[in-house]
């Protein structure tokens, strides 16, 4: 069975036109992902999280190395890759209920199926109350949630996720961390997740990625033991499996920023 | 410390942060007050000066003027006239207007063949048209009309372009990421986006059309407020000119006031670009 998602010695250079300058973003990474699977990714600010995100989505073309979905190049964005972005990117002159049935719209989706989905997620993200509220009326972890609502409803095989929780407070946090959890296990979907967490990746993840300082290499894979059915909070602490696994992907992460403090004099 | 308490327990004063909130008094005097002084200027310039009311006349006769035109009909019938055409121009323009700053705004070779073109005729006022307008139309309504499209098309396209181009490109990729097609992007992402600017553009464009109005009708002698104040010249009728004058500035600020405004603070506030 061939995989999900294959990222093959992909490479991205940011070109700015003004400044006639290159930035070397990604440095050949290669992983690959199975059908169902949720891989976490974690690494130093700037190593280039986002930019690898928006590859898989097909918004940007790679510098060079290709990646496969089904087999398939990736040669654009398409409604089998669903991301939710790092600055939300929810439509300001849309409702709550609007943006999250966006999707569903795009499909032509009936408007009493659209509805009924509308009603599930705006309730799952704990929004109701807001459905007809817009944007600019709602904090910025109640738009966050708006994002990832509005992902999900779309109902993709492949969600990519860039820090989706990172707005919010520590209790909605744990609650999505588990809803996302038992999501992805409903859903069969196959899960991305940027997160600066390391708590919130190997919860998460059946894997986690580590990349390197910037640019960004995959510097190691950690493997979950555990199946993530039997994941809760707060239980999960009292495993000491898990704690290690935690304190080795934190030592693993803090040494590449310490090494990039040293390289480019930078304090993160 | 016990002051502050005492300080904080007691009944809040009410803060006034917007004019909205404050007394009738007051927004009346924000509304009245700067008219209030100009009437005081032309007044006090009037005795200060010892003009008489061929030259300065007092704001009272040329209110008494206005009463004569809409009592003998000629103002009714003026107003209507400047108001059909402001709207017919106003109407081409925008529907001309959105569709080139749109293309312009998505499309990076149309905007390097047109808009250094457009930048070029911009600077032409429209006035400077008018010759040759007359020449190829006549002393036609048509005249008027192109003049009035002209001066208004500019800030359209402009505002528009700007509106386009500033449509965070994020919005763009989260519906592409949603399965859209480039249609859900124009339709769905960038001329809702551009909106707010849009509708600046047309209130923009409106003002500056509204003064090619008042000099075209001038010049043409087909009726309107323009030609009411030229008109009253040839007779010396100065009362009649400030009249005219008056009531170029009224209807415009109604215009704006009831219509232009309202619809640019809803799709603002809407949007939620301003918060006040
Ligand atoms: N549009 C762009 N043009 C030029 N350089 C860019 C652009 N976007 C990102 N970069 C650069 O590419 C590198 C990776 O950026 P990216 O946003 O992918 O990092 P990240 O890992 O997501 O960081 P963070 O954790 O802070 O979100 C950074 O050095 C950044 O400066
Ligand atoms: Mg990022």
């Amino acid at each position: 069975m061939p995989y999900k998602i294959s990222v093959r010695g992909l490479v991205h250079q940011y070109y700015n036109r003004h400044t006639k300058e290159t930035v070397l973003a990604l440095k050949d990474i290669s992983f690959d992902v199975n059908a169902g699977e949720f891989v976490t990714i974690v690494g130093p600010s700037g190593c280039g999280k986002s930019t690898l995100l928006s590859l898989i989505a097909g918004l940007r073309k790679p510098s060079a190395g290709e990646i496969l979905v089904d087999g398939v190049a990736v040669s654009g964005p398409g409604v089998d890759r669903g991301m939710v972005f790092q600055e939300f990117a929810i439509l300001p002159w849309r409702t709550v209920q609007q943006n999250i049935g966006h999707g569903l719209e795009i499909q032509k989706v009936s408007k009493e199926k659209r509805d009924s989905v509308i009603a599930r997620y705006v309730e799952m993200v704990g929004l109701q109350g807001f459905e007809n509220k817009y944007p600019y009326e709602l904090s910025g972890g109640m738009k966050q949630r708006v994002a990832v609502a509005r992902t999900l409803a779309a109902n993709p095989k492949v969600v990519l996720m860039d820090e989706p929780l990172a707005a919010l407070d520590a209790q909605t946090r744990v609650t999505l961390r588990e809803e996302i959890l038992r999501i992805s296990l409903e859903a069969a979907c196959t899960i991305l997740f940027v997160t600066h967490s390391v708590d919130e990746a190997v919860f998460l993840g059946d894997r986690v990625v580590i990349l390197s300082r910037h640019p960004g290499e995959v510097k190691e894979i950690v493997t979950i033991p555990s199946s993530r059915e039997e994941r809760r909070y707060p239980s999960i602490h009292e495993n000491q499996r898990f704690e290690e696994i935690k304190h080795h992907v934190f030592q693993s992460i803090r040494q590449e920023v310490e090494m990039a403090d040293e390289t480019t004099m930078r304090v993160e | 410390m016990a002051a502050t308490l005492e300080a904080a327990s007691a009944k809040p004063k009410a803060i006034k942060l917007t004019p909205d909130g404050s007394s009738l008094w007051e927004r009346l005097f924000f509304a009245v007050g700067p008219y209030l002084f100009l009437i005081l200027l032309w007044e006090g310039l009037r005795r200060l000066l010892h003009a008489d009311a061929s030259t300065m006349p007092s704001l009272w006769s040329a209110v008494e003027a206005i009463g004569r035109v809409a009592a003998n009909g000629i103002l009714p019938d003026y107003i209507f006239h400047s108001l059909e055409r402001i709207t017919v121009a106003g109407s081409i323009s925008v529907v001309i207007g959105v569709s080139v700053g749109i293309t312009i705004g998505l499309n990076a070779t149309a905007a390097a063949l047109f808009l250094p073109v457009i930048r070029y005729f911009n600077s032409l006022a429209g006035i400077a048209w008018l010759p040759l307008f007359l020449i190829w139309f006549g002393f036609n309504d048509k005249t008027i009309i192109l003049s009035i499209s002209y001066n208004l098309f500019f800030p359209v396209v402009f505002n528009t372009i700007i509106g386009i181009r500033t449509v965070p490109k994020v919005f763009r990729q989260g519906v592409l990421t949603l399965g859209g097609s480039w249609r859900d992007v124009v339709f769905g992402v960038m001329l809702p986006g551009a909106l707010p600017n849009v509708i600046s553009g047309i209130r923009l464009g409106v003002a500056y059309g509204w003064r090619a109005l008042i000099a075209s009708e001038m010049l043409l002698g087909l009726g309107g407020i323009g030609y009411m104040i030229f008109k009253a010249q040839a007779n010396d009728l100065t009362d009649r000119i400030l009249a005219g004058m008056l009531l170029i500035g009224i209807l415009w600020s109604l215009m704006d006031y009831l219509i232009l405004q309202p619809l640019e603070e809803a799709t603002i506030r809407r949007w939620g670009l301003v918060r006040r």
